[in-house]
């Protein structure tokens, strides 16, 4: 059950990408997939490398780590989750 | 001098940056948290810090004014962060998102009752000890 709730809630997340994504991309201003917010770079970069033990990932490698990830634990008998799949995230982005 | 057949993309403004931010929240479940939380979530001596990130819908990501102004339909209320264009899977998204809190309710308790029926089993097999 727990593989069933990181599921939907990374299906909530990728949802929420999806229509950002595609709504800065339809605005002219698409959001580069090597971007990295300027909050985190730095002093700020430090807590992230220290948790995760990995360099701060791009979005763009976020948002394929995140379809990857899905794909890997959907929840095959949840309707609500079966688009994830089918949405073009990665190639909203420049 | 821009050339007007190739524009220079615009750079990201409000409330895009924002919710791109949020993404990388560490503190209050952004994706890397979450990401982090199901590689670990079968390791039993894997730093939990983050614990609780796949059973709670707290996130920045969701509670973006931008995010909610598209989920719940706030498009002629509030201009300012609702979205000017709909992603093509925007009905099915909506129905994921709004039916989350109805859901996480239902798996959360479908998960109590078999945590309490394992104790009762436990109890009954005479394992009393181990709850002492």
């Amino acid at each position: 059950m727990m593989w069933s709730l990181a599921s939907y809630k990374l299906a909530m997340m990728i949802a929420v990408l999806d229509q950002t994504t595609y709504d800065a991309s339809k605005r002219g201003c698409p959001i580069p997939s090597d971007y990295v917010p300027p909050n985190l770079i730095g002093d700020a970069l430090k807590p992230w490398e220290y948790v995760f033990n990995e360099p701060l990932p791009t979005f763009g490698g976020l948002c394929q780590r995140a379809l990857g990830t899905f794909k890997q634990i959907q929840d095959p008998s949840n309707p609500l989750t079966a688009h994830i799949p089918k949405v073009s995230l990665l190639t909203q982005l420049i | 001098m821009v050339d007007p057949e190739f524009p220079t993309p615009k750079i990201l403004q409000p409330p895009f940056k924002d919710i791109v931010e949020s993404t990388f929240s560490l503190s209050s479940g952004g994706i890397g948290c979450l990401l982090h939380e199901i590689q670990t979530l079968d390791l039993p001596d894997a730093n939990k810090w983050e614990t609780g990130e796949i059973t709670s819908l707290r996130s920045n990501l969701f509670a973006n004014p931008y995010a909610q102004d598209w989920v719940y339909d706030h498009e002629q209320s509030n201009a300012q962060y609702a979205p000017q264009h709909i992603v093509p899977f925007s009905s099915q998204h909506k129905l994921l998102i709004r039916g989350a809190p109805n859901y996480f309710e239902e798996m959360k308790r479908k998960m109590k009752d078999l945590s309490f029926k394992h104790t009762t089993d436990s109890l009954k097999n005479g394992d009393a000890d181990t709850y002492r």
